[in-house]
């Protein structure tokens, strides 16, 4: 595999947002929540905090555990959908907040679910073009302050985390399936949130400053289940691989029935099958590196696996590999 | 299109937590075990991805047996 996952880290905020707060707002019930959403807590920014602080904070901690030296980071990719500006990109703000040489080429990558994967994409692309040799790629968003704060399904689903990763090349060759279908763009946006429609004044949304996220579940639910299991079969397919070859496979924490279904579709065996969506929720581009590094602090993912990565959602936009961890 | 009985075994097959031999033509599948809204969107995956039949909630509404199902599902592939 030419890429490897040298180190990953996450930043996790402090408020916990638990089932017991959110069934004592909606007057609803902690089981029901637990039965609809398979998580029992999810964490929620802080006033004012904003994506590129939680990348922020992930990388400096990055830096301090695994010890590299910021001077060997030559490309900054940061993935998100709440930038600080439409101009410059934020990934050139944080170059300079993380103190990382002038010589880093940045992008910013405007994906969601399918957003790590992306990331992994890109990084590959660079590695093997030569264009970089050690690449910080960061994710981070902040869905609970797109959510309207009467909307338990999406307060009660999503989760905001950063995290940071360190990609180096690796030795052979990376396969990438990836794939879009724009057409169900509008079962799960951030409305109001660019130039499409822009912010209405005097209406509700003035309590949603950075956009609304509006979600069908249903459909997107549907698109889930029937997509992913083919994206599934396509990248075991490209290496010749069958599920018997891969050690573990960790998919974007959508929400645990999704994730269910899809299993069972694809008949991975559920040892083989990392969720961790109960104590974190879904976190959009963040839920695999938060897997990841969950799996591996639980003894389940170890160096040398083989690992099937699956992004899927908003766009809707799909992506699958297969890493050497 | 495959036989009722088939049908329900094929949809039997989607719940994961169901015993086998429990659920029949004339069940009514809103009396499956630990039967929630979740299992209605597995009902709508199922029909979506093995007879390309697209079902919304009021199809749903207007049936009651896995029977219902397979009929509304044998219409519309007509």
């Amino acid at each position: 595999m030419p890429i490897s996952i040298t180190h990953i880290s996450t930043y996790l905020p402090q408020n916990i947002i638990t089932n017991e707060q959110l069934a004592k707002e909606f007057n609803s019930s902690v089981e029901l929540i637990y039965k609809n959403t398979g998580i029992k807590q999810r964490y929620g920014s802080g006033p004012g905090e904003i994506p590129s602080d939680m990348a922020v904070k992930a990388a400096e901690q990055l830096f301090v555990t695994s010890k590299i030296d910021k001077k060997e980071i030559d490309f900054l990719i940061f993935c998100t959908e709440g930038f600080d500006h439409k101009g410059p990109s934020t990934s050139c703000l944080i170059q300079h907040r993380l103190g990382l040489g002038t010589h880093v080429g940045c992008i910013d990558l405007p994906y969601g679910c399918s957003g790590y994967v992306y990331g992994i994409g890109m990084a590959n692309a660079l590695l093997t073009s030569l264009m970089a040799t050690k690449v910080l790629f960061l994710t981070a968003d902040i869905p609970s302050k797109v959510s309207h704060k009467k909307d338990l399904e999406l307060r009660s689903i999503f989760s905001d985390i950063g995290t940071a990763t360190i990609i180096t090349k690796g030795e052979g060759e990376q396969h990438f399936i990836f794939g879009t279908d724009g057409g169900g763009y509008d079962n799960l946006i951030v409305d109001h949130s660019a130039t499409r429609n822009p912010q209405i004044e005097g209406s509700f949304l003035e309590d949603l400053p950075y956009g609304h996220m509006k979600m069908n579940s249903t459909e997107v639910f549907l698109f889930a289940v029937k997509r992913v299991p083919v994206l599934i079969e396509d990248i075991l397919k490209k290496h010749n691989y069958s599920i018997d070859d891969i050690d573990l496979f960790v998919f974007h924490q959508a929400s645990y029935f999704m994730l269910d279904v899809i299993r069972r579709k694809c008949k991975i065996p559920k040892e083989k099958f990392f969720v961790n969506i109960e104590n974190f929720g879904n976190s959009v581009s963040s839920t695999i590196p938060v897997a990841l590094y969950d799996a591996e602090q639980k003894g389940v993912l170890k160096k040398g696996m083989q690992v099937v990565l699956a992004g899927f959602g908003i766009g809707y936009s799909w992506g699958a590999t297969i890493i050497k961890y | 299109m495959i036989s009722v009985e088939e049908f329900t075994n094929q949809l039997a097959a989607e719940f994961e937590d169901v015993e086998p031999n429990t659920i029949f033509p004339d069940t009514n599948y809103r009396d499956i075990k630990n039967w929630s809204s979740m299992y209605a969107l597995i009902i709508i995956a199922f029909i979506d991805a093995n007879f390309d039949v697209q079902l919304n909630a009021e199809n749903l509404k207007s049936t009651q047996t896995v029977r219902d199902l397979y009929n509304v599902v044998c219409e519309k592939m007509k």
